[in-house]
């Protein structure tokens, strides 16, 4: 078992014993604080509704080179 | 006996003339993260919406100063969400400024593109014109 192999299962070892202890209030908060993660999905909505590139960019160069 | 009477229509009286009888509770300071979730949501729809405006009446009018004024205000309305929504994600971490901040400068670049929708006759969406409403909100002041 290799060193990322472990720290996994220490950290999931972590949220089972939480669990098994009826810290509920840890589970969640562990859940939250990777949901707020910024590199989590559930924290690029506004990256999904709006891309890098508009589509006015991509007018304006279209009419450029055209 | 008569007494309590009199303090009883003296209590009822006192409550009469409240300022507050009779008026709906107010409602809670929109200071939730939801609400703050919901505008920066809103407001980055109405942007996406805006700018797919802005690059059809620039394309049909082969006006290239207005698609590039959109593009410009679309980057600054974009940057700024970003923010406002880490903010949001952040909310107990007590940033509010970012968040209202954000919000506010987005509006404005939104603000930005729905001017240069008019400028083309064009009748601005409701979602855009409901969301140029939003940062008031969240208190609408970036200080």
């Amino acid at each position: 078992m290799n060193a990322p192999d472990v720290l996994e299962e220490v950290g999931l070892g972590l949220i089972r014993a939480a669990a098994a202890a009826g810290g509920d209030a840890i589970v969640s908060w562990l859940r939250g604080a990777v949901a707020a993660s910024p590199d989590h999905p559930l924290s690029r909505r506004v990256a999904e509704i709006l891309p890098a590139e508009s589509e006015s960019e991509r007018t304006a160069r279209a009419l450029r080179g055209g | 006996m008569i007494r309590s009477l009199f303090a009883l229509a003296l209590a009822l009286l006192c409550f009469a003339c409240s300022p507050s009888a009779g008026a709906p509770a107010p409602s809670p300071a929109p200071s939730r993260p939801e609400l703050a979730r919901a505008v920066v949501t809103t407001i980055a729809e109405a942007v996406k919406l805006a700018d797919a405006g802005c690059s059809a009446v620039a394309a049909a009018a082969r006006d290239v100063a207005t698609a590039e004024a959109c593009a410009a205000a679309y980057k600054v309305a974009r940057e700024a969400l970003l923010v406002a929504e880490r903010g949001v994600d952040a909310w107990d971490s007590g940033d509010r400024k970012g968040v209202v901040c954000g919000v506010v400068q987005g509006a404005a670049a939104l603000a930005q593109m729905a001017d240069a929708l008019r400028a083309h006759d064009v009748t601005l969406p409701p979602l855009v014109v409901d969301a140029l409403k939003l940062p008031a909100l969240l208190g609408g002041v970036c200080s």
